[in-house]
């Protein structure tokens, strides 16, 4: 099982197509790097020690946090597309030219099946992890290590009371960015082994590249369109799968709605894949 | 060149990079004389805060005026009606279920009379913040002005109570339920300080 899983991973970070997801993720994340370079090199030094200079702190300009810059939009928006080129491809060319089939003649089914998923899951974690870890040691180069204003924290990052981490974010601030960065890695987990489930039982490559994402961008539009949900208190929550993506949402997005909507597409992933592990379909 | 051989050309990039970037952070951040963040200063009730001759809040010049919190508390709505002896007229003004109510001491240590605003003075706790209830603070400020702005003579003191509305929406279950033994603070901008004073 290590073994078989080590292989998988091996073949997924050697993939092509996994290089071409790491690269547009990197492209997008250096766009934005400039971007917030080119403002703050312009107002920080007038900020210097005065109120406010925590707007250019590294706190504020992380991709995770701020909603301002080009890059932030398109890497968001193109996450699911990301994992998808990352994971789907792979999986759907092996069982293409049938070498999934030889591997399942030849093991155990069910080990062969969980090494796939957590390669899968691995990879699409790495696929958005990278990136992100890139955009924090570009942005440390140039923002202050800033603790942000709680009284105007609110106001400038849209970190409020309700949003994942709020408190984190403005006592530990370390503690926050690294939870911040192990959501992303998990929700890139998720997507990949949903995009792996796609490449191993859809018949077409483009079906198989695009389901993915098509769903994603379809339930969030529904999810927009629809009144917006609120709690008992009258809080208002984000519970599309986009917006959720990102941890700084216009709208609530506590912890367990996070974690609930990805073990909802976990689990539905894993009873798929057991499904067909029971019935020991070549495809 | 073989692949270990640009294995090893690519780790040794990759750590020159990490090397340096992290050189360049450091000094960034702890041995440049550039200092970033404003130092804070927290106050207990009772304690002076001067007010930054170069700030100004709610437009008025605050130069040597000096601003403390004399007392506060958090209440449901109608408890902070019925102890502070007001009418339903007052409700009106009051949507939010629990009212912060915070009475503040300004000294002008002027030789001027000047005026300040009462309106602007943004109370926060660790992970939020509040906005003073405009209406609600002018209505029990018979000396206020419309414009939300307090008179003080030359060398007085005057007190004046602002109230902060709280909306259950905006906070946790958690925060909410406890919201009266919070740590709450007033944010007053000093020279080149941040002083916050306690409010509970």
């Amino acid at each position: 099982m290590k073994k078989s899983c080590r292989i998988e991973l091996y073949k997924g970070i050697h993939n092509r197509m996994f290089y071409v997801a790491l690269g547009s993720g990197i492209a997008m994340i250096l766009a934005q790097v400039v971007q917030t370079f080119l403002t703050v090199s312009k107002n920080l030094p007038s900020m210097m020690g005065n109120k406010g200079a925590e707007v250019y702190g590294l706190l504020y300009r992380f991709i995770g946090v701020e909603t301002e810059t080009l890059g932030h939009k398109l890497f968001f928006m193109s996450i699911p597309i990301l994992i998808s080129l990352a994971t789907a491809w792979i999986f759907f060319e092996e069982k293409e030219e049938g070498y999934f089939g030889q591997i399942l003649c030849r093991s155990k089914r069910l080990d062969s099946f969980t090494s796939k998923y957590i390669a899968a899951f691995l990879i699409g974690g790495l696929t958005i992890l990278v990136p992100l870890l890139l955009d924090l040691f570009c942005l440390a180069l140039f923002c202050p290590l800033v603790k942000s204003n709680p009284a105007a924290g609110g106001m400038l990052t849209g970190v409020t009371q309700g949003i994942f981490g709020c408190r984190l974010y403005y006592t530990k601030p370390f503690l926050y960015l690294l939870a911040n960065l192990a959501v992303e890695f998990l929700w890139g987990g998720v997507i990949g082994c949903m995009s792996a489930m796609a490449g191993l039982l859809l018949s077409k490559r483009l079906g198989a590249l695009f389901i993915v994402p098509a769903l994603f961008y379809i339930v969030e539009v529904v999810m927009e369109i629809l009144p917006s949900i609120e709690l008992a208190n009258g809080m208002k929550v984000k519970t599309g799968p986009l917006s959720l993506l990102y941890l700084v949402p216009f709208a609530a997005n506590p912890a367990w709605i996070l974690f609930g909507e990805m073990g909802v597409m976990l689990l539905v992933v894993i009873v798929i894949a057991w499904m067909k592990e029971k019935r020991y379909e070549q495809f | 060149m073989n692949n270990s051989k640009k294995r090893g050309l690519c780790f040794a990039v990759i750590l020159v990079c990490l090397v340096i970037g992290g050189v360049r952070i450091a000094f960034f951040n702890h041995y440049s004389n550039v200092n970033y963040e404003i130092p804070y200063e927290y106050l207990e009730v009772g304690q002076w805060a001067k007010i930054a001759t170069e700030d100004n809040v709610g437009n008025c010049v605050l130069t040597g005026y000096e601003i403390m919190v004399s007392e506060s508390d958090v209440l449901n709505t109608e408890e902070f009606l019925s102890q502070n002896g007001l009418g339903t007229e007052y409700a009106g003004y009051m949507n939010a279920k629990k009212q912060g109510y915070v009475r503040f001491v300004v000294r002008n240590t002027k030789e001027e009379a000047g005026e300040i605003s009462v309106l602007e003075w943004i109370i926060h706790g660790i992970d939020f913040c509040g906005y003073v209830n405009q209406e609600a603070t002018i209505a029990m400020n018979p000396e206020v002005s419309a414009e939300g702005k307090i008179s003080i003579l030359a060398q007085e003191e005057k007190s004046f109570v602002a109230v902060y509305q709280f909306s259950e929406r905006y906070f946790n279950e958690k925060t909410w339920k406890n919201l009266e033994k919070e740590p709450l603070w007033i944010q007053v901008f000093g020279e080149n300080k941040i002083q916050e004073l306690a409010v509970q």
